[in-house]
């Protein structure tokens, strides 16, 4: 039944109904009040990338591990691919966190599942020139590509990581052709997907369970074995002693992410081991609110996000860039043309678009924007992903506290990536008129629509590029818990344990010293699984492999 | 409205000195607890009626109605947003609400309940347009909280050539 488009009922099978009908252990909203002290030998923060793989290997080997995420539990029957419903239930401050100056957005999924349950599948290995960077600045001889080699292998086959053989939709086919009459090189976006409808609405969680997501593989697979999950809990603090993480203090709350109980105690954990997985911003956070050691100043600090900026063209046929699967082709010309330490590359990729996002993104009010979104059907919209930390004048930005406690991110948008930026804004015109686009705007407040690709490259070549100006946003944050072979240069050690906490781990994308230069999920499968492994070693004395 | 709760804003000390400057009892809140107040909903009908010109509907009961629709999603969406985000939303439509932070805020002293949408679009222009972030990062809320309001609602979809999602 449909009304409006809407599917009010759906024809797909609820592996996460079905689990919970068998018996998993859930507390947290309306799954029932959670107890005010839970023991375990593992606790792990979150649900994402890192916590479901760090879960599913530990819970393998016997161990008794429980899963704090600050997100609820959604699933197919309750994504009806409306962005209205999806941003407040699925993304962190409902799809609108913002930096400190508000000059960037940030997507990052809240949800069982993380933001795994809301990417758009794409699955890139991290680059080898990232790794040999790493070695280099942060001494970690050991994350090269060989030894990762089959920790990504494992990832692959379990999260059924593989080419997208199906033709892409025009979006992305767009960027292919554009990039071809220019010379420039582009490919296909391996996907983490298992028979996919093709419905580009990803972004929304997956309403037929084909996105291989944390919410549909590892986490059923660890409640089947018996972990125990709390949803809609947020982790305030560990408290320590001797050295060591004593407990873990978590509060339930409500949709909007306000206590449930103002006058209740803190619910305390108490765990053998403790693995953060809670997302770069979030991660960081829990260690700063726990006043946790950071004798070299490094928590917090190196957060990186990828700045994206984007350009909407206007094609004379339909584009329809809602439907079909979102980010198949993609290009790194621009990212291995130049010095990875040289000014800043960039890595080109088609986003979805539907109206919600389209409506906030598109500048200016009144006719002239609603002139620009009549055109929706016809809109093409490349975007640039900003590879950033490789050069002293990208350092990122530093996660800090707010006084109510909550975590927010400084990030200066400086002269250094703002150049960056204008040359990201040029290729994408260039590219957008070699695929026969009738107009191309960049998304900046004073930009117009250009007609010819000499009257953008001129007027791109005369924006102001302020921040409030240039249109960035970000999904992918990374960094701020960095990893390092020296404790002056880190704060978790390259076997992801805490320098200065023994039984604290970090098992998310905080831990990268600087940004992937790829859409980062894959990387954060892969080098976890390898973390998880050495972890189940180090508590059981036995290996455990992931798939 | 406190003033110790205006600088809690990013950036907003000139304005708080402004409004403080005005008198704390002369200030009215257009939203409390994620609910539009009276002067609240004239507000984002003004505000509504200047950014989505050319969006809206064309004849008067069916604007009144998307207005209506428009101020129910308004409400919806900041109630979603964590508690420093409404903060932030509740002090800027208190500034907007009252003539010193008007000015403060626009450049502008506008009468929201009289207003023209060429009169709101003029100060809108200006904060788009501004040297000083602080205006910038009004215009820009301003700019996603009612677009983002208005095209939540499978109604307004036609209007973009959007046939909605595929059922499954």
């Amino acid at each position: 039944m449909t009304i409006q488009g809407i599917n009010l009922t759906s024809s797909v099978q609820d592996p996460i109904l079905e689990g919970l009908k068998r018996g998993w252990k859930v507390w947290g909203g309306s799954h029932g009040p959670v107890p005010d002290l839970i023991t375990c030998d593992v606790a792990i923060v979150g649900s994402g990338a890192g916590a479901g793989v760090t879960a599913e290997i530990l819970v393998r080997a016997g161990l008794d591990v429980v899963m704090i995420e600050e997100g609820p539990l959604r699933s197919s029957s309750n994504f009806r691919q409306r962005e209205s419903e999806a941003y407040p239930q699925l993304y962190q401050e409902s799809a609108a966190r913002k930096t400190a100056d508000k000059s960037i957005n940030i997507l990052q999924g809240r949800c069982v599942g993380g933001s795994t349950t809301v990417n758009w599948t794409s699955s890139f290995r991290t680059p080898a020139g990232t790794l040999t960077y790493w070695a280099e600045h942060f001494g970690l001889k050991d994350w090269q590509v060989d030894a990762l080699s089959p920790y990504f292998d494992q990832a692959e086959r379990r999260l059924q990581i593989g080419p997208w053989l199906t033709p892409p939709n025009e979006n992305n086919d767009l960027l292919r052709r554009g990039a071809a009459r220019l010379g420039i090189p582009a490919a296909s976006i391996a996907r983490n997907v298992k028979g996919c409808w093709n419905l580009g609405s990803c972004g929304m969680g997956c309403p037929t369970n084909a996105k291989q997501s944390m919410l549909v593989t590892t986490i059923p697979a660890a409640l089947d074995a018996g972990a125990r999950l709390l949803v809609q809990t947020r982790a305030d603090r560990f408290t320590f002693s001797g050295g060591k993480a004593a407990a873990l203090l978590v509060h339930e709350v409500n949709q909007a992410g306000a206590l449930v109980n103002v006058a209740r105690k803190a619910i305390k954990i108490v765990a053998k081991h403790y693995v953060l997985s809670a997302g770069a911003i979030n991660s960081p956070a829990v260690l700063l609110r726990s006043h946790a050691p950071d004798p070299h100043g490094r928590l917090g600090q190196r957060t990186f996000l990828h700045p994206v900026v984007m350009a909407a063209a206007v094609m004379p046929q339909t584009v329809a860039g809602w439907q079909g699967a979102p980010q198949t082709i993609y290009t790194d010309h621009f990212l291995e043309t130049q010095p990875i330490d040289g000014p800043m590359g960039y890595k080109l990729e088609a986003p979805p678009l539907h109206p919600l996002i389209f409506a906030s993104t598109v500048p200016g009010f009144g006719a002239s924007q609603a002139a620009l979104l009549r055109q929706f059907p016809h809109t093409h919209v490349l975007l640039a992903l900003l590879r950033d930390g490789f050069h002293e004048q990208s350092a990122g930005g530093e996660v800090r506290l707010r006084s109510d406690g909550s975590p927010v991110l400084d990030y200066p948008l400086n002269a250094f990536v703002m150049e960056g930026a204008r040359r990201a804004l040029l290729s994408m015109a260039e590219i957008q008129f070699a695929a026969g686009a009738k107009q191309v705007l960049p998304i900046h407040e004073l930009a117009r629509p250009y007609d010819t690709w000499g009257e953008a490259r001129e007027g791109i070549l005369a924006l102001d590029m302020q921040p409030l100006w240039t249109k960035v946003v970000s999904a992918h944050v990374m960094g701020g818990c960095g990893m390092a072979a020296d404790p002056q240069l880190g704060v978790i050690r390259p076997n992801g344990q805490h320098w200065q906490i023994d039984n604290l781990s970090v098992h998310d994308g905080s831990m990268f010293p600087t940004s992937i230069g790829a859409n980062p999920q894959l990387s954060i499968y892969g080098m976890v699984n390898r973390l998880a492994q050495d972890l189940c070693r180090r508590l059981t004395g036995s290996s455990a492999a992931w798939a | 409205m406190q003033r110790r709760r205006l600088l809690g804003w990013g950036g907003a000390a000139v304005l708080a000195a402004v409004l403080a400057g005005a008198g704390a009892a002369s200030l009215r809140p257009a939203i409390r607890r994620g609910l539009l107040t009276a002067d609240g909903q004239v507000l984002v009908n003004a505000l509504g009626q200047a950014i989505l010109q050319g969006s809206l509907p064309e004849d008067n009961p069916a604007v009144a109605l998307a207005l209506t629709g428009l101020q129910k999603r308004f409400e919806e969406l900041v109630q979603a947003l964590p508690a420093h985000t409404q903060s932030d939303i509740e002090e800027m439509l208190v500034a907007l609400n009252h003539p010193a932070g008007c000015r403060a805020l626009m450049g502008h002293s506008i009468d929201w309940a009289t207003a023209s949408p060429q009169q709101v679009q003029t100060a809108l222009t200006d904060m788009q347009k501004s040297d000083w972030s602080l205006r910038r990062q009004a215009y820009l809320a301003l700019h996603d909280l009612i677009g983002g309001a208005y095209f939540a609602a499978p109604q307004t979809w036609a209007s973009l050539g959007y046939p909605g999602p595929v059922a499954v």
